[in-house]
């Protein structure tokens, strides 16, 4: 049995002394996560005063900058969207706008690139920011600067926490350790009983209760809840990331016969772990997972079916996809997977865009 | 000039510990006290219930399950994801936590006791639902026999509000009126309709006719009452009793009523709709009293709150106030009369539960409606001293040849007995598919006979009766023989049948 798992990337950040005149005194280099829009770390610290070399190490797909800031979540709101007013001339300005907040930058970087920078840390001790201002990925795209006395006093474990629960001004939740799972119409998704799972790592997928379907999945930062949470609510909320195909299909797992649309019941869900979605198709109870490929984009589907009676369908639309499975065989000009009654009980079934 | 701010408010919180700013309106003995929510955590209280343990659990219009343990100050997040939780009711005898909320009933499980719901169990979702903001889920109660109970509302159908034809579907307008004025239609199954789900877990659809029952209530009888918000086919906000099969008077909730199957909604004759409908038990005047009332919430306390042990509590979203109902069987059916209670809290009321101290805890939301007080979210706790009875009408009832009106204290005979000083109106309101109603035929009178009791504790005023009406009182002249003013001067009586 293939079992997948998503791989983080980290860069460590190293520290290089020096008694060198005229070389820096620390050496920070900033890694960015694999379609994720976060920096890793997200957290560093040094002693003020500190003659620093900043490195941005850009390992994603994407084109990224990091803007150094005095101040804290408003500041960085703000200096977004000053990136954002430079229109036409924000690519040739690298995002970066002139204001007093900043304390150092380094301009665009393209994917697999390093640039690097040095500065002088502020004496004054506290939080500093810094965030890449590239449009739209400032909200995820963030990190701390911290000035104190004694770096390695810091403890980045606890820091690293993401906010849980509730919900932010700005209407952005984030995945932290734990896999979020929330109840949202999501724009553009014509159903009443959407369940948007963000799991760690930056995979994300919309689970429909009625029609028991994967609607899409993305990757990067999770989603934006406020049009639900402000004002009168239920509002259509948004997918933050890059959407990618699913192959989704109405009741997509039938019992014997893979044509007839099946009486379907879903029965909620557990989020002890990855969550497990629960429901019966047919009379036949079924625990889906979901987890993120490793090399990118997709899904990979896992299925628990007890007492499975006949043999089983999993209905995908091919096109654009390759499907693969553990049990039985993908048949892509039906667009099915069949799965032998004796094989049902634990099987997994695994899309990705090509 | 900046400094001195500053130093104010810094004092804010230590002034507000010693006495909090308390309501205009509000009977004697009581106060308001207001709670402290969770830092940087909108709380948009949707519903709230006590654990057997004491603590208070409250759901949001957020998604969310705070958890209070009132000794210690303390919240907890109890639950999150969900979408818009209106209702929560938790098991006294083995303390299991539902919510209602868009999509279904679910039993929020802590299966490895860390204080966290992990596993969200569907109990039902019988309803239909869709991306429509206006298809609220209200709730949630649960009689004796483990039926619970819900109400569910219109969709937004009219185009020219909810911006989109897609939801267009059961809008009802009749001849003779503007398509426009149709506004609440059924974009899904059972919008409209008040709902059972069995112990066995089947949805039944109970009561149709509905608009936007914001609140619903169960009395220790086992009898359900809902509260419905001004707009097309309602002429005011009201109070309802709830029966299985009763139509409340909306149209649009009849296409999923079987002997209505496949039929035009619009061809049938607003006096068909007249004489199916069940008037409200109580009316609760628009503007003048409430705009949109939440959930009916009955005084079980033994008189820890205060005198009106039986009476029934209304807040309103909008006006911020709270309400004070006392129900009159007349002809075998509900009618009654409602008070002002507070006016006003901090922001719009649409929850409350009393506490096992017998203090009335008031869950609040101020978004999208524009609330009194302005505030965002709140809750408050309304508590009586144990000792001071306000002097106030205690509840007024139907007589055969007018009204009996019963006060918590003595009253002076002299103010009480000039027929001059009850300022009586009474009016009716129109049933059409029109946004709300004006009050019609209405008519000022003086009683033509007042009496009153040996003991100053009831006035028997005869006056002219009419069925389908409002009675308003105004006793702002009269105080009690002691000299205290009254603490809530007016009542509304929804006179719908004669005592026989």
């Amino acid at each position: 049995m293939k079992q997948y798992t998503a791989y983080i990337l980290i860069s460590f950040f190293s520290i290089v002394s020096s008694d060198l005149i005229g070389m820096p005194d620390r050496e920070v280099v900033i890694g960015t996560r694999h379609a994720q829009l976060r920096f890793s770390p997200e957290v560093f610290a040094v002693k003020p005063g500190t003659y620093v070399k900043l490195t941005l190490n850009n390992t994603d797909e994407m084109i990224h900058n990091l803007v150094l800031i005095k101040g804290g979540s408003k500041e960085i709101q703000r200096l977004a969207d000053l990136a954002l007013k430079l229109g036409e001339r924000g690519m040739e300005m690298g995002f970066v706008p002139k204001d007093p907040s900043i304390i150092s930058a380094i301009g665009l970087v393209q994917p697999g690139k390093k640039s690097s920078i040095e500065f002088t840390a502020p004496m004054k001790k506290g939080d500093y920011s810094f965030v890449c201002t590239f449009p739209g990925h400032s909200l995820t795209m963030r990190g701390v600067m911290k000035v104190v006395d004694d770096p390695a006093s810091v403890n980045f474990a606890e820091i690293k926490r993401a906010s849980i629960g509730t919900t932010p001004k700005n209407g952005v939740l984030e995945v932290g350790k734990e896999a979020r799972v929330v109840r949202v119409h999501i724009s553009g998704v014509d159903s009443g009983r959407s369940i948007a799972v963000g799991l760690p790592g930056g995979f994300n997928y919309l689970f429909d209760a009625e029609k028991l379907m994967v609607r899409m999945g993305w990757v990067g930062p999770f989603i934006n809840v406020g049009r639900d949470r402000r004002s009168r609510g239920g509002g259509p909320c948004s997918i933050l990331g890059q959407k990618f195909n699913v192959g989704s299909s109405e009741f997509p797992l039938r019992v014997g016969n893979a044509l007839r649309v099946p009486v379907v019941r879903f029965c909620g869900y557990s989020r002890l772990g990855n969550p497990e979605f629960n429901y019966e198709v047919d009379g036949v109870k079924v625990t889906q997972t979901a987890t993120g490929n490793p090399n990118g984009q997709g899904l990979t589907y896992g299925f628990k079916v007890r007492d499975a009676p006949d043999d089983l369908y999993f209905l995908i639309k091919p096109k654009g996809l390759r499907v693969s499975t553990t049990a039985g065989k993908w048949k892509s000009d039906k667009g099915l997977v069949q799965i032998p009654a004796n094989e049902a009980n634990e099987f997994f079934i695994s899309v990705e865009p090509i | 000039m900046k400094s001195n701010y500053y130093i104010f408010l810094c004092l804010l919180p230590v002034l507000s510990c010693i006495a909090e700013k308390q309501p205009d309106l509000i009977p004697q003995g009581y106060s308001v006290r207001t709670i402290e929510t969770p830092p940087e955590v909108f709380l948009g209280i949707g519903g709230m219930e006590f654990s057997p343990d004491g603590d208070l659990f409250v759901c949001t219009r957020e998604g969310e399950v705070w958890k209070y343990i009132l000794q210690d100050k303390e919240w907890s997040l109890f639950a999150d994801g969900l979408h818009e939780a209106l209702g929560i009711w938790i098991d006294p005898k083995n303390a299991e936590i539902y919510v209602i909320h868009r999509p279904e009933i679910t039993r929020l499980i802590d299966s490895n006791s860390d204080g966290r719901a992990d596993v969200y169990e569907t109990v039902n979702a019988g309803w239909g639902v869709t991306d429509n903001y206006h298809e609220y889920a209200f709730g949630l109660v649960r009689d004796r026999k483990g039926n619970f109970y819900g109400t569910l509302n219109t969709s937004l159908s009219w185009p020219g509000w909810a911006r989109s034809k897609k939801w267009d579907i059961g809008r009802v307008w009749t001849e003779g009126f503007k398509d426009t004025e149709g506004k609440m239609g059924r974009a899904a199954k059972y919008r409209g309709w008040g709902f059972q789900v069995t112990p066995e877990g089947n949805f039944i659809p109970f009561a149709s006719g509905m608009r936007s029952p914001a609140g619903i209530g169960i009395n220790n009888k086992d009898e359900l009452f809902f509260t419905d918000n001004q707009g097309d086919w309602e002429a005011s906000s009201s109070l309802h009793h709830i029966v299985k099969d009763r139509f409340h008077g909306h149209p649009s909730s009849l296409m999923d009523h079987p002997d209505y199957k496949d039929q035009d909604l619009n061809a049938i004759a607003i006096e068909e709709y007249d004489n199916l409908r069940k008037r409200p038990a109580v009316w609760i005047p628009h503007g003048e009293l409430a705009n949109s009332p939440g959930e009916p919430t009955f005084d079980y306390t033994r008189g820890k709150f205060g005198p009106f042990t039986g009476q029934m509590f209304i807040g309103d979203q909008s006006r911020s106030n709270m309400m004070r109902v006392s129900l009159d069987k007349v002809g075998g059916e509900y009618q009654g009369v409602i008070f002002d209670f507070i006016n006003r809290l901090q922001t719009g009321c649409i929850r409350q539960v009393f506490a096992p101290d017998g203090s009335m805890w008031v869950g609040q939301t101020g978004r999208g409606w524009g609330s009194a007080g302005g505030k965002e979210f709140g809750l408050q706790q309304v508590s009586w001293d144990g000792k001071t009875i306000p002097f106030s009408m205690h509840d007024l009832k139907l007589t055969k040849k007018g009204f009996q009106i019963t006060f918590t204290r003595p009253v002076d005979p002299n103010l009480a007995g000039n027929p001059d000083h009850y300022n009586l109106e009474r009016w009716g309101y129109h049933y059409h598919p029109k946004y709300g109603s004006p009050k019609i035929d209405l008519k000022k009178e003086k009683p033509t006979k007042v009496e009153i009791s040996k003991d100053g504790l009831r006035v028997n005023l005869e006056t002219t009766l009419e069925t389908n009406r409002v009675y308003r009182f105004n006793l702002d002249s009269i105080s009690a023989k002691d000299g205290t003013k009254m603490s809530n001067t007016k009542a509304w009586y929804t006179l719908n049948r004669l005592k026989g």
